[in-house]
């Protein structure tokens, strides 16, 4: 240490320290001179004018660098209400405010392909939980009000069995990194849309960022049954799933009794190799089977009872419901 | 940090000379540069604090207690409760920004707990007014003011979110469950988040700071710190910059999102200047650490004395950088860093892309650092472990360099004007004496192959630089090897100067600014590939100009020897492989010295087939031939230990020299010699000395008994000694002499980097 202080001792005069920049004017001579310096380097050393077409400079030190300007000024004003989840709105002009529309597609295995269409607005999940910057942030997806999820990208799988049967609204609400709400004119920005579920997406969403006129929506058509149908609307929420295959006359599995419980959900996916119609007994259910295509029937047995389930056009009886 | 400015040596001969010009080209003015105030280097009497777990003095905290404590809520119940009962008396008696603990501070050893939470530190945040908004002080070139300590003390938010001056022994900690929990965010609305200035003693622990347009955390000529488990990130240019400080500990830090570096101990104190090796300590440690997705990971300018051990740098443009390429830090040259057992790998992001496309030119706040926009601040090559840019004594043993699409290690010098020292006994005094020793290189600590592009890239200058045995990939091809013991080594040169080519592709790639948004064309670093390489253009010039040369020589004086032919025939070969070793994809492997060595044996042959007709070219082709086998030598097998310049540098003058005169020599009237007759004139040839001179004129008629002899028709009678000298084969009367100005001028540059095919840059 004695040794290392020895070594120290001399140097605490004064030194000068910049912390790698320069200061303009005297650098930028500095900085001539060492091109000079670098480029007659070059022009001895290759004895001739050649060299200054390769054009080098050696500055001598980090030129300025970006900007380094300071941000000023407020990522909004914080307002007194809230989101209704506790989260204060963050009001921002109307000019130059985030926007988002929502849509949502039926996917063909199970639920909806949700997708943010974003203006003005940067998800940034890795900076959540710091301070508010303009335009960026998270978005919250809530069905009726109920929070289901925080999302980082502009697309979302929602599966079917999140949303229970009947109409509901599907909400996507932006945020700031520190869990404000982006809000216009004391109205978070967000945008809505109708869902049924058990049935399907009604289609485009509002464009609810400045809270003005809201287009209709326009409903994507109802899926009906068949081939159309979006199976994941339907069995993927179902408490019993029964397949059945029919082919050549014969069903598989061979006709038997399903034990259910009163207000259990069920699914029939049957699979038939000719077109038919199913149909389900007692409840007067329907369902056009494609052939060689799967189609599910979904249904609540809410009765008690033994009710056959059939083929119309075969006249086969694929198994009994006993509902107890 | 920086190094990157850097720009090879330069003889100090020559640059005595240089300077000597300089005075005469720029009133270089006297005054020195400094972006910061100027500092003084602790006197090394302090010590690394020590964490004290004791209560904490001072508490900070939010005032919404639902958020608090849904912040708390998944902590471990001990920590929970630990956070709710501090909540609870943070409620009563404690602070709501960090700022006015710091100012409530009052005696040396106060212990200030931040409870989880976003500290914005809004009053600190609106903009100078008053005495504040007038302050005199210098602009940096950045546009800030360059404050001094009192104009700190008296504006300390002008730059600061949080200011810490003058404190001694203070520790601020987080008491969240990690570093997250806590977050000081500055939004890019200051230079600085933290700064500590004169605080000797001060202890880190627990906390995120982030978004600047400087730094997050700096501590400045400090006596004692410790960087204890926090995070930076987002910012223009550190993440952690401690500067002109002694005794420092970094630990289980980690940075990430800087256009310059995550890590920078800048001007570290310079405690071990004189010394070899051994040294007694080292001024700050670094460990635990991992800095990513920055430029580069750790960045030393004038790291001096700075112990970097087991850390990650990964991600980055390049892993970790030393240099002395920057004026006006104290410490220069940068000496005695010791990297051991780090990871450094994967460093191969390309953020100039953000400077092409102008992201890099919005303000801060909308370029997106969050979403991974780095703006690189200085040139550099990417797809690098370690850059040393002007070191001396600086050890890298037992780390794992893998994975890097350009090079393992990095060594250049930098004389020492760059850095605004013109002393020309200081003009090669780096970078020497840097051992890289015992590295697992191109593999992962699993053993995986991750093959760097090349695992040596160096310029050739400097003594007592060793590396461990058999890199894969080098450039220049052999390198001197460490011993088993720091200081012993095989092959060791002393080079004042690095190789030609190398220096000219240096100069190329520094003209870089992120302001302007230039990146020059011709440098790969910026993107530059195959013919657009300036080490390429290079090649391909060189070899058009000596193929033209050549082939003229071929065609008038050579044709009708069978070793011309032959020679001639090695030396397009020779000229192909020069060209195809500049690439990317070649330069660290045989290929340049194989070119070198066709080269030398064209030359070779060429001068003994022209000996007798033309005894001064051919002395002069056969040490261009010498120079040129000497140089491959140099490359592939030693380098030559006792000469203060690389054979390039002799070669590519001779070189020059050579041109010029094979053109004179071809473009010579050659004597009509009877076609297809070969009378070979008396080998001996009388008067050759005076002929040599070139001095054509009298000197002629010595020589021109034997060109006689053979015939001497067509020789005009001034003709000079050279043209005159016997032409011993059936020199044809090629009507058109090649136009020697245009080869000639062009061939400057030519001639010399050819001298040095092999200094490309590496592939990346």
């Amino acid at each position: 240490m004695s040794a290392a202080g020895a070594a120290v001792g001399p140097r605490a005069e004064d030194i000068r320290c910049d912390v790698c920049r320069i200061p303009p004017p005297v650098r930028r001579a500095r900085r001539r001179a060492a091109r000079t310096a670098a480029l007659l380097t070059l022009v001895l050393l290759l004895g001739g004018g050649a060299a200054t077409g390769c054009g080098g400079r050696a500055t001598t030190h980090h030129k300025p660098g970006t900007s380094h300007e300071e941000a000023s000024g407020s990522a909004g004003t914080l307002l007194t209400t809230d989101d209704g989840a506790g989260h204060r709105l963050r009001e921002v002009p109307a000019e130059g405010a985030p926007k988002v529309r929502l849509t949502a597609r039926p996917d063909s295995e199970d639920g909806w392909n949700l997708q943010l269409a974003l203006d003005s607005f940067d998800f940034t999940p890795d900076s959540t939980g710091g301070a508010a910057l303009r335009g960026a942030g998270h978005a919250h997806l809530e069905l009726d009000g109920r929070k289901l999820a925080r999302l980082y990208s502009p697309w979302f799988h929602l599966p079917a069995a999140q949303v229970p049967e009947g109409a509901h609204t599907l909400t996507v609400r932006l945020y700031a990194d520190d869990h404000t709400a982006w809000a216009v004119s004391g109205k978070p920005i967000e945008a809505t849309i109708p869902l049924a579920g058990g049935g399907q997406a009604a289609g485009h969403s509002h464009d609810a960022t400045p809270p003005t006129s809201t287009p209709a929506p326009t409903p994507t058509p109802t899926p009906g049954q068949g081939p159309g149908q979006a199976p994941g609307q339907t069995h993927g929420q179902a408490d019993r799933t029964v397949t059945i295959t029919v082919r050549d006359g014969k069903v598989t599995p061979a006709p038997a009794r399903t034990e259910l419980k009163r207000g259990e959900r069920l699914a029939l996916r049957v699979t038939s190799d000719r077109a038919d119609t199913l149909h389900v007994h007692g409840y007067d259910k329907e369902l056009a089977l494609p052939a060689g295509q799967e189609a599910t029937l979904v249904l609540t047995v809410d009765r008690t009872g033994l009710f056959e389930v059939e083929t119309h056009a075969s006249g086969l009886v694929l198994t009994q419901l006993l509902v107890r | 940090m920086s190094w990157t400015r850097r720009f090879p040596a330069v003889p100090a001969a020559l640059l005595a000379a240089l300077l000597a010009l300089l005075s005469l080209f720029a009133a270089a003015p006297a005054a020195q540069a400094h972006e910061e105030r100027p500092v003084t280097l602790p006197d090394g009497t302090g010590s690394v604090p020590v964490y004290r777990a004791g209560e904490p003095d001072l508490l900070v905290c939010k005032t919404d207690r639902p958020a608090f404590e849904r912040r708390v809520s998944a902590f471990p119940e001990a920590l929970r409760q630990r956070n709710l009962a501090l909540y609870e008396r943070c409620e009563k008696a404690g602070y709501r920004h960090l700022q006015e603990a710091v100012d409530a501070v009052d005696r040396p050893g106060m212990n200030i707990a931040i409870l989880p939470g976003l500290y914005e530190e809004e009053p600190s945040l609106p903009k100078p007014a008053g005495e504040c908004a007038a302050l005199k002080a210098p602009d940096s070139s950045l546009g800030y003011q360059i404050l001094s300590y009192e104009q700190q003390v008296r504006c300390r938010h002008n730059q600061n979110l949080v200011a810490i001056l003058g404190k001694t022994n203070l520790q601020i900690e987080g008491t969240g469950a990690s570093r997250l929990d806590v977050v000081i965010d500055a939004k890019y609305q200051k230079l600085n988040a933290v700064r500590a200035d004169r605080s000797n003693g001060v202890y880190f622990r627990n906390f995120t700071a982030q978004r600047t347009t400087f730094n997050s955390l700096y501590v400045l000529a400090g006596d004692g710190f410790v960087i204890d488990d926090v995070l930076t990130r987002w910012n223009d240019e550190y993440g952690f910059l401690t500067f002109a400080s002694d005794h420092g500990l970094y630990k289980n830090c980690e940075s990430y999102g800087n256009g310059d570096s995550g890590i920078y101990p800048g001007s570290a104190s310079d405690i071990n200047d004189g010394r070899g090796y051994e040294v007694p300590r080292y001024s700050i440690e670094i460990t635990g650490c991992r800095s990513h997705h920055n430029m580069v990971g750790y960045s030393g300018t004038a790291g001096d004395s700075v112990w970097v051990h087991d850390n990650e740098f990964d991600q980055n443009m390049g892993g970790a950088s030393m240099d002395s390429a920057f004026p006006g830090h104290p410490g220069l040259p940068q000496n005695h860093a010791k990297f051991e057992r780090n990871l450094i790998h994967d460093n191969n992001q390309d953020y100039y892309r953000y400077v092409a496309d102008g992201t890099c030119a919005k303000p801060p706040a909308e370029r997106g650092y969050e979403q991974g926009v780095v703006c690189p601040q200085i040139s550099m090559p990417p797809g690098t472990g370690i850059i040393t840019a002007g070191g001396n004594w600086n050890l890298y043993e037992g780390n794992w360099v893998y994975g890097h699409q350009r090079a393992g290690f990095f060594l250049s010098a930098v004389p020492a004007f760059i850095r605004g020292e013109e002393a020309w006994s200081k003009q090669t005094d780096t970078s020497h004496h840097n051992r890289y020793a015992g590295n697992v290189m191109g593999k992962d600590r699993a053993g995986a192959a991750r093959p760097n592009g090349m695992d040596v890239w160096w310029d050739g200058q400097g003594r007592g630089n060793c590396w461990q045995d058999g890199p894969d990939g080098s450039t220049p091809g052999t390198v001197p090897q460490c011993g088993a013991a720091r200081g012993d080594l095989t092959g060791a040169s002393a080079r004042l100067v690095g190789e030609p080519v190398k220096l000219v592709q240096l100069l190329v790639c520094a003209d870089y600014s992120v302001q302007a948004r230039k990146l020059p064309a011709g440098c790969d670093w910026y993107g530059a590939r195959g013919l657009e390489r300036v080490e390429t253009q290079i090649a391909l010039a060189v070899a058009a100009v000596l193929l033209l040369v050549g082939g003229v020589l071929w065609w008038r004086r050579l044709r009708g020897s069978r070793l011309g032919t032959a020679a001639s025939l090695l030396g397009l070969a020779g000229l192909a492989l020069d060209v195809a070793g500049s690439t990317a994809g070649l330069v660290a492997t045989f290929v340049p010295a194989l070119a070198l060595l066709l080269l030398g044996l064209w030359w070779t042959g060429a001068g003994l087939a022209l000996r007798a007709d033309r005894p001064w070219l051919a002395r002069l082709t056969l040490l261009l031939a010498g120079l040129t086998l000497l140089d491959a030598f140099d490359k592939a097998v030693l380098m030559i230990p006792w000469t203060p310049l690389s054979p390039a540098w002799v070669r590519a003058l001779v070189a020059l020299v050579w041109v010029l005169w094979a053109v004179v020599a071809s473009a010579r009237p050659a004597s009509p010699a009877p076609v297809g007759t070969r009378t070979p004139p008396p080998p001996a040839d009388p008067g050759p000395a005076p002929a040599v001179g070139g001095a054509p004129g009298p000197a002629s008629g010595g020589a021109r008994t034997p060109a006689a002899a053979r015939g001497a028709g067509g020789d005009p009678a001034p003709a000079p000694a050279v043209a005159a000298g016997g032409d011993p084969g059936p020199a044809p009367a090629v009507g058109g002499a090649p136009a020697p100005a245009g080869p000639a001028s062009s061939t400057n540059a030519a001639a010399d980097r050819r001298s040095d095919h092999p200094g490309t840059d590496g592939p990346r």
